[in-house]
């Protein structure tokens, strides 16, 4: 399914096209399940922590460095989360066991998260058309360069922006700029912003003029008025044959 | 833990959300709708003919005698001996839901649900099997799948049309090896039992699978804890129905029973050649000379065994049902040509069983297919009928044959080298080269692996003085004759001579076990000295423990790239591990007491350095360098950081081909560099096994 939601506007073929990460180009959802499930086992091999507990805590946890940090790339490091978490358990600062929980989080994490179909079918259709490609995303640099990396996307984008090199998270303008700072497309108004989340992609997309894409699958809501996308898909195999009619018709 | 049942924990966590997602787009794909509709639709409709007169009598008598013994109570009272010619386990699954269908009818005065409570049992055990193919095959084509198996015509027909029963054990032999796969000997011998007390036919499976427990090294232990399981069951339901005089004549005599010994050759005085055991026999015996029996190859030789009886009996239409998950399976799995191959045998089916099989009635309408469609066209040609019987026979026995032949290339596949799997593995200390040895047996558990080293062989004897006078490096210290001659002798398959090696020694295995192993490590100093060695050796690998504090990185690493064994091209791997003098680093990199802060590999460019690279940064964030040597041949990594057991158990299966083949539940992978260490032999061997031979 791709549908246009906003008819005034022209959607034409794009000077660059930016993406999300997390939950865009891969469902977000069940690779954090299975890494928490992980990180859970872990700690009850280790300290003899139950799930439940440890749930309760982590969820705490994350609460309280997310409180503390803001929209802040540091708000979403799991090792704070697990530092903190190790603390709340009373086991004070566990320094090497916060570590290999991080390590046991993000292995699983990677290791469960299948890009969407037709993800990379579109990046070479864009590159096929020297449409210039962007990451825009929160977290740090290193952990989203990891996977990105995992992928096997390392080589395929002009350039990338994480929260953590503009010191906030999105949907703040400075993100989006940088991103099109480097892309030397500054003042360009014919961009495409997809993403899933409406507040931090949507909102974005709009604050720097893009047309913007909202990636639909179980568990995201379609964003409303404001946050209301141009066009919404859920499917990257639609999107495709989208990008694809378009430059047929400019072709011809 | 072994004993326990079934380990729903140890099936989940085999499980990741890529296979969780496999399965989700299988049941959103619209051929699994499409199949679905017309199955609710004929379960709804139609009412097999063989249901009517058989099945649902048996099944809806009123139990008041004997509850286990319905077979006994249905005969004395006058019912047909041909109505359920199946065990208990048939009875209690498909009573279930027409006993509910039945109370249903009873209280809002129809006769419908009690036939659709017991069409619906079989859509339940349909929708199981296709789940537990999914299960046992992990990487298929979804459409393929659900072409051959939900939506194929031969399942349709049987089950929804001409109303066979065969897809509970279907179910329960899938079940049964599922639960072997992933190691519950217990849970898979309770499922075989179950699947042949609901047709004894299920029987033909059990030496596949015995055998597979024998060939497989990793669970050939747990044989006896599939079969006692399996045994007790079984013997409980022989005396339980051992003075059935019911269960005698209806099952145990069955007419399908007697066809066993139809097809014989007469060797005249009243002797005869059965063709079935024979052909039986001599599929077990091909079965068992297979060189590696992995998973594929055992459900694609069940599906074999199953079509030889098919072949060699004049079968009955459900019958066909037997053979068709193991031929879905050898379909997903052989994909190409071999889904057209079947395409005549199906239409043969059809067209053959359409017009000699009983049909169906149409519900609630006085509408009747029930006799052979022959019958409506007034004419009984016995010729016309051999002629289709035959060609039915002769497309079988082709997909029988491409069955066996992709079976063989299966077996090809992993001895692309005939014989057995050398691998030289030299270098400056031997303590730590045998460790590395010993580990790759806990990760390769299935293989029989065995280290013939140069250490067996020394001329000396180790308590004398003259041990200090000789030099390691000195050919003389060895008796690299016995060794080569050794080494010759256990890959032609030929005892090793018992004076030359020192078989008192307390390391030293028996002269069956050399025989019997499939990769021999050469280790020791001098053990690549001989050229008719190091040309027979499918893997060299030269491994060096290097001092961290008399050398910069950068000149280990050069010293490395420089050295003899590069430039003589003699060694397709070159470790150096280097040790790390402060010990300051955690738990990991230690081997043998001694910890390593770097490991130098140079192995062939344009092999699977890029992809190790991108996981052993991406996945556990380590530092690694790449440098390609100046004529682009080979690649030197550093490599330095910490890495666990578990990062590397996860990039071994993104890595390594067919990895389900070669790793299992019990592989041990270790952490820090010995793991990369492994973890890269294992790939090097992984992809020698998979070459197919020309």
């Amino acid at each position: 399914m791709l549908k246009i939601l906003n008819k005034n506007k022209k959607i034409i073929k794009p000077k660059a096209v930016l993406f999300d990460t997390d939950n865009t180009l891969y469902e977000y959802e069940p690779a954090n399940k299975k890494a928490t499930k992980a990180v859970g086992d872990k700690l009850n091999n280790l300290l003899g922590i139950t799930e439940q507990e440890f749930l309760k805590k982590y969820i705490q946890s994350k609460n309280e460095i997310k409180a503390q940090l803001g929209k802040t790339a540091s708000s979403h490091s799991r090792l704070l989360y697990f530092q903190r978490l190790l603390e709340l358990l009373g086991l004070k600062a566990q320094l090497l066991i916060a570590l290999d929980l991080e390590q046991t989080f993000w292995r699983t994490f990677l290791d469960n998260a299948p890009l969407f179909n037709g993800v990379r079918d579109i990046f070479f259709e864009l590159k096929k058309r020297e449409i210039p490609i962007g990451i825009v995303t929160d977290l740090t640099s290193h952990i989203q360069l990891r996977k990105l990396t995992y992928f096997g996307l390392e080589d395929i984008f002009d350039a990338v922006v994480t929260s953590e090199e503009v010191g906030a998270d999105k949907p703040n303008e400075k993100v989006f700029k940088l991103a099109l700072k480097k892309l030397n497309l500054e003042n360009e108004e014919n961009i495409w912003m997809v993403g899933d989340n409406p507040d931090a992609d949507i909102i974005g997309g709009k604050k720097i003029n893009a047309i913007t894409f909202q990636k639909l699958h179980k568990g995201i809501s379609q964003g409303i008025n404001e946050q209301e996308p141009d066009v919404i898909f859920d499917n990257f195999i639609q999107l495709n044959h989208y990008i694809q009619k378009l430059f047929k018709k400019k072709d011809e | 833990m072994i004993f326990s049942f079934i380990n729903l924990k140890k099936i989940t966590d085999s499980y990741g959300v890529k296979e969780h997602k496999r399965i989700e787009q299988l049941f959103r794909h619209p051929l699994f709708f499409i199949g679905l509709t017309i199955k609710i639709f004929l379960i709804v409709a139609i009412t097999p003919h063989i249901h009517h007169i058989w099945f649902l009598p048996f099944l809806s008598q009123p139990l008041d005698g004997n509850l286990l013994d319905p077979w006994t109570q249905f005969i004395d009272k006058g019912g047909d001996a041909l109505s359920f010619p199946y065990g208990i386990v048939m009875f209690g699954s498909y009573k279930f839901l027409t006993l509910i269908g039945n109370f249903i009818d009873n209280l809002i005065s129809t006769n419908f649900f009690a036939k659709f409570g017991f069409r619906l049992s079989s859509l339940i055990f349909d929708f199981g099997t296709l789940y537990g193919i999914a299960f046992i095959a992990k990487k298929y084509s979804i459409k393929i799948l659900l072409l051959v198996y939900w939506c194929s015509p031969i399942m349709i027909y049987i089950l929804y049309w001409h109303g066979q029963l065969d897809i509970l054990p279907v179910f329960l032999l899938i079940i049964c090896i599922a639960l072997m796969h992933i190691e519950k000997p217990i849970g898979s011998g309770v499922f075989m039992a179950l699947a042949i007390l609901a047709k004894s036919s299920m029987l033909i499976a059990l030496p596949f699978i015995i055998i597979y427990y024998l060939r497989n090294k990793r669970i050939t232990n747990q044989i006896s804890l599939n079969l006692i399981p399996l045994g007790f069951i079984l013997l409980i339901n022989l005396i339980f129905y051992f003075n059935s005089s019911g269960f005698n004549k209806m099952v145990i005599n069955s007419p399908e029973s007697n066809k066993l010994f139809f097809l014989n050759i007469n060797y005249g005085d009243g002797l005869s050649l059965f063709l079935l055991p024979t052909i039986f026999l001599i599929l077990l015996y091909l079965f068992w000379r297979m060189e590696r029996i992995n998973l594929d190859l055992l459900c694609i030789s069940i599906g074999i065994g199953f079509f030889s009886i098919l072949i060699l009996l004049p079968p009955s239409p459900g019958w066909f049902l037997w053979i068709v998950p193991f031929l879905t399976f050898y379909q997903i799995k052989a994909e190409g040509d071999y889904f057209f191959s079947s395409i005549p045998f199906y239409c043969f089916f059809l067209i053959y069983n359409f017009l000699y099989a009983s049909g169906a009635n149409v519900n609630f309408f006085d509408i009747n297919f029930h006799d052979p469609l022959i019958e409506k066209f007034y004419f009984e040609n016995n010729f016309l009928k051999s002629l289709i019987f035959t060609s039915l026979q002769a497309s079988g026995l082709i997909v029988c044959l491409k069955m066996y032949q992709f079976g063989i290339w299966r077996n090809n596949y992993y001895s692309g080298i005939r014989g057995k799997l050398s691998i030289g593995f030299t270098g400056n200390q031997n303590i730590i080269i045998n460790s590395i040895i010993n580990s790759l047996s806990k990760i390769l558990v299935n293989e029989r692996i065995i280290n013939l080293s140069t250490e067996n062989y020394k001329k000396w004897d180790p308590k004398l003085t003259l041990k200090s006078k000789l030099n390691l490096k000195n050919e003389k210290v060895f008796n690299l004759i016995n060794f080569s001659k050794d080494f010759f002798n256990i890959i032609n398959k030929r005892n090793i001579h018992q004076n030359s090696i020192n078989l008192n020694s307390k390391n030293n295995l028996s002269n069956k076990k050399y025989l019997n192993s499939n990769i021999i490590f050469l280790s020791g100093f001098q053990s690549l000295d001989i050229k008719r060695i190091r040309d027979r050796a499918n893997l060299k690998i030269n491994l060096n423990i290097l001092n961290s504090d008399f050398e910069s990185r950068s000149k280990v690493n050069k010293k490395m790239r420089e050295s003899n064994y590069l430039i003589n091209k003699k060694y397709d791997l070159i470790f150096g591990l280097i040790k790390n003098e402060t010990k300051s680093n955690i738990k990991t990199n230690s081997l043998n007491g001694t910890y390593f802060q770097e490991l130098f590999v140079t192995m062939a460019n344009g092999f699977f350095h890029e992809s190790l690279v991108r996981n052993l940064i991406a996945l556990s964030s380590l530092k690694v360098d790449v440098e390609q040597s100046s004529n682009l041949e080979k690649v030197n990594l550093t490599i330095n950081g910490d890495i666990s057991s578990e990062d590397i158990m996860v990039i071994s299966k993104n890595m390594i081909v067919n990895s389900e083949d070669l790793l299992f539940f019990g592989s041990k992978w270790s952490e820090g560099m010995l793991g990369i260490i492994q973890l890269i032999i294992i790939i090097h061997i992984a992809d020698i096994l998979h070459q197919r031979s020309t």
